[in-house]
């Protein structure tokens, strides 16, 4: 970072807009800057450690404070630097927390504190970076790489902490350096393999403790005696094996001999059973017999069927006649005497001669009547008036003849009753006739009724002696028997049935007790009880032998399970313990335990102060004249909690080492002022390093003698030749003639202004 | 054992100059030395093997930071 213009308003003494314009120096970049004391010399290093930082440049000033007194309520403070790092231009301002007058109407308002970070690339190219307090500190930190601890330490050296970094303990040297030299990653690797040792360290435990679990579990002490316990049982199993296999063997033999036993038990008893049924069967016997015989009777009836049916319906047939003919015999007498009845009825009326006689002579009557009736009407109805009458020749016919009503109603009257006597008669004869037919037929019918019993008595005579004959030669003595035995004569194959089924089921039992009483003949009865016990007692003892057994080998495996988990956790542990030693050394050893009690990244910082005091000497050796030279003190405990950072310094005339306490104020100063250029050379040399383009030191120089001063003087013009910016801040008059590049401050009235004197 | 300063020294000496020379002194040389340094010996194969490994991750872890 090198500064090309600071622009300060309103700020400390400076009460107008101020600028000093670092460009103006040109080559010349060793310059001093003088006044009076209270003129502002100090507020310049303030005003560039509030524009990177937002912070003054001593712990004592405060940021209030630099609010310049003589500025105007409505005047802002306002710091803004233009500085150049690593080739590139950048703006920073920033404006601390004031109280300005209200805009509008009366009194003060505060106005908090701001700033910006910019980019500039070209007169109108301007790239905002940061805005805002803390963005804008964040922003340059990392633009600088330093904080504004750093920054008072490298760069602007105040009054106060100029010495900071000679005087500091190892701690705080520590913790400047790895922000300096960003060895932080060497730190993290120390955590890194710590880690990583504490990792496995803590998987191995935790492993170690299961395995110590499984054990406790096991009940062993170790895989060992867990490979013998596995052993014996297996040893143990074997003989139980065996013991199990001679039970298997007796039980079976014993099984086989109840097996024996109980078919001789069963043939036993089922001889018994036979014999049971053998009696059932013979009761049945007799009954069978009857069957028997009652089919022989059936037989004899069937035979005995023919002649029996035929003679019983010829008497049946005799019987049919007896009754046809009686019968016949009664309508017979019926129709004699319809017969009687009707001539009788016939005669009481009449003969048939009369009869017709009077019908004839009625008929004749009645034609003449009807023939005169005729003639008359026909000449009345002729007659016409002054006509002549034919008959009576009257011309007038008051009166023509006419037929009389009642003449002609009796003849038909007497024509009827003659019509109806005629026609009784008829009817009479009729029946008469029928009768005398129906006789004839009947008495052809009791003829005929006569012959068919006639017949029929004869072929029953035939039939009853052909049965006789045929009964007498059967072995029935008694008709009814016989009749019987016929009636039953469906039953027979049912009974013949039964006759079949007994004899099979004899023969059938017969052929069993044959088989059985050969299986248990000159045997006796066994008695299955004790046989049976015994099978019990060995099946018994076989089952708990078994149950023992299953139970034993069940341990076994679950003991080679464990034994297997065992040596598997084992083999893990062990990978672990193997794993643990290369890195718990490589952690122990970078944590500082070691010999040397010395941290990894302890040794780093000592490296790196080792090559800060080598350049630094280089000027202390200078500017002492040959008699000062820093060193790190080696007499140390523990590296670990004193980092090993103490410096001490070498007097050469004593050619002992001691404190940099002891340091006179004079000396503290230029050995400072060394140790802070060989930080920033050391720091410029690394890699990725910091770029320390100035160096503004704020007095010291008032302490030194004439010849220390010189030296300070030559050494510090060596850094201007590196082209580095220079500053001095001193109010020593004799450095005024030495330096005459000059930064003048003149302290007026209404505050300070700045002047270069080049 | 005594403190072997001399040495320690030495190889801090080493690594300055190298390091402020060259600067390509590698984290794991840096190491590499402190270990001979503070252990006088040098790394075994296993433990080489298990810092570049250590390096390698921290490495990853900044580049992923």
């Amino acid at each position: 970072m090198k500064p090309l213009c600071l622009t300060m308003e309103a700020f400390g003494p400076y009460a107008q807009k101020e600028v000093i314009d670092f460009r103006k120096l040109g080559d010349k970049s060793f310059f001093l800057i003088t006044g009076p004391t209270g003129s502002g010399k100090t507020s310049i290093l303030d005003a560039l450690t509030f524009a990177l930082y937002g912070s003054a440049s001593g712990d004592l000033r405060n940021n209030r404070s630099l609010r310049s007194d003589y500025a105007t309520p409505e005047t802002k403070t306002m710091v803004t630097l233009l500085f150049a790092n690593k080739d590139k231009t950048y703006e920073i301002s920033r404006t601390p927390e004031q109280e300005l007058k209200k805009q509008r109407g009366e009194g003060t308002r505060t106005v908090p504190a701001g700033a910006s970070l910019v980019e500039i690339k070209g007169e109108e190219d301007r790239k905002i970076l940061a805005s805002g307090n803390s963005d804008t500190t964040k922003a340059i930190e990392d633009l600088l790489g330093f904080k504004a601890e750093q920054f008072r330490q490298l760069v602007i050296l105040p009054q106060g902490e100029f010495r900071r970094f000679l005087m500091a303990d190892s701690k705080e040297r520590k913790l400047i350096l790895e922000t300096l030299f960003k060895t932080g990653a060497y730190r993290r690797l120390e955590d890194l393999l710590d880690a990583k040792a504490k990792d496995i360290k803590n998987h191995y435990e935790e492993l170690n403790k299961r395995f110590t679990t499984l054990l406790e579990n096991s009940g062993v002490a170790n895989i060992e005696e867990l490979q013998t316990v596995v052993t014996e049982k297996e040893q143990a199993n074997v003989a139980q094996e065996a013991l199990l296999a001679k039970q298997k063997h007796e039980l079976e033999k014993i099984s086989k001999t109840l097996q024996e036993q109980r078919l001789v038990f069963e043939a036993f008893e089922q001889a018994e059973q036979l014999a049971a049924e053998k009696a059932e069967l013979a009761e049945q016997k007799s009954e069978i017999e009857t069957l028997k015989k009652n089919i022989l009777a059936v037989e004899a009836a069937l035979v005995l069927k023919v002649p029996y049916e035929k003679a019983s319906q010829s008497l049946s047939q005799v019987k049919t006649s007896q009754a046809y003919l009686e019968q016949e015999t009664t309508n017979l007498q019926a129709a004699t005497a319809a017969l009687e009845n009707a001539a009788k009825q016939f005669t009481q009326a009449g003969t048939g001669e009369d009869l017709t006689n009077a019908i004839v002579a009625l008929r004749e009557q009645a034609a003449t009547m009807t023939a005169t009736t005729r003639e008359t009407t026909r000449l009345a109805e002729s007659l016409k008036p002054g006509e002549a009458c034919p008959v009576c020749g009257s011309l007038e016919h008051p009166h023509p003849a006419t037929v009389s009503a009642k003449a002609k109603a009796d003849l038909e009257a007497k024509l009827a009753a003659i019509e109806a006597q005629a026609h009784k008669l008829k009817v009479q004869q009729k029946a008469l006739e029928d009768a005398n037919t129906h006789l004839s037929e009947t008495k052809g019918k009791v003829t005929a009724a006569q012959n068919a019993l006639s017949s029929a008595e004869k072929n029953s005579q035939q039939m009853v002696a052909e049965f006789k004959t045929a009964f007498l030669a059967s072995p029935f003595k008694e008709q009814s028997v016989f009749r019987s035995f016929l009636k039953q004569s469906d039953q027979k194959s049912q009974w013949q049935n039964t006759i079949s089924n007994y004899e099979k089921a004899v023969a059938a039992l017969q052929a069993k007790e044959d088989l059985t009483l050969k299986q248990i003949k000159g045997k006796t009865k066994p008695d299955l009880a004790p046989l049976e016990a015994a099978a019990d007692r060995a099946d018994q003892a076989m089952t708990k032998t078994a149950s023992d057994c299953g139970a034993l080998k069940e341990q076994i495996a679950s003991s080679k399970n464990m034994l297997t988990t065992l040596t598997a956790t084992r083999k893990e542990l062990d990978k672990l313990q193997n794993a643990y030693g290369p890195i718990g050394l490589l952690a122990a050893t970078a944590k500082g335990d070691n010999p040397y009690k010395l941290s990894f990244s302890a040794f780093v910082l000592q490296a790196l102060l080792d090559d800060v005091l080598t350049t630094a000497n280089l000027r202390l050796n200078k500017i002492s004249q040959g008699r000062y030279a820093l060193f790190r003190s080696k007499d140390i405990n523990d590296a670990r909690k004193e980092q090993g950072l103490s410096l001490e310094v070498l007097d050469s005339f004593t050619g002992q080492r001691r404190s940099v306490s002891t340091l006179s104020g004079g000396e503290s100063f230029f050995t400072s002022l060394s140790l802070a250029l060989g930080l920033s050379d050391v720091l410029e040399a690394y890699a990725g390093g910091l770029h320390l383009d100035t160096i503004l030191v704020d007095e010291g120089f008032g302490s030194l003698d004439p010849e220390t001063l010189d030296s300070a003087i030559n050494t510090l013009t060596e850094l201007q030749a590196g082209g580095r910016l220079v500053g001095i801040i001193s109010h020593v008059a004799d450095l005024e003639e030495r330096i005459p590049t000059r930064l003048e401050i003149i302290r007026g009235q209404h505050g300070s202004t700045t002047k270069f004197i080049i | 054992m005594e403190l072997s300063y001399e040495r320690l020294a030495l190889a801090q000496k080493e690594l300055s100059v190298a390091e402020a020379q060259a600067k390509k002194l590698t984290a794991h040389e840096l190491f590499t030395n402190f270990f001979r340094a503070v252990n006088e010996r040098d790394l075994a194969e296993k433990e080489d093997t298990l810092l570049r490994k250590a390096l390698n991750q921290l490495e990853d872890e900044g580049r992923h930071a």
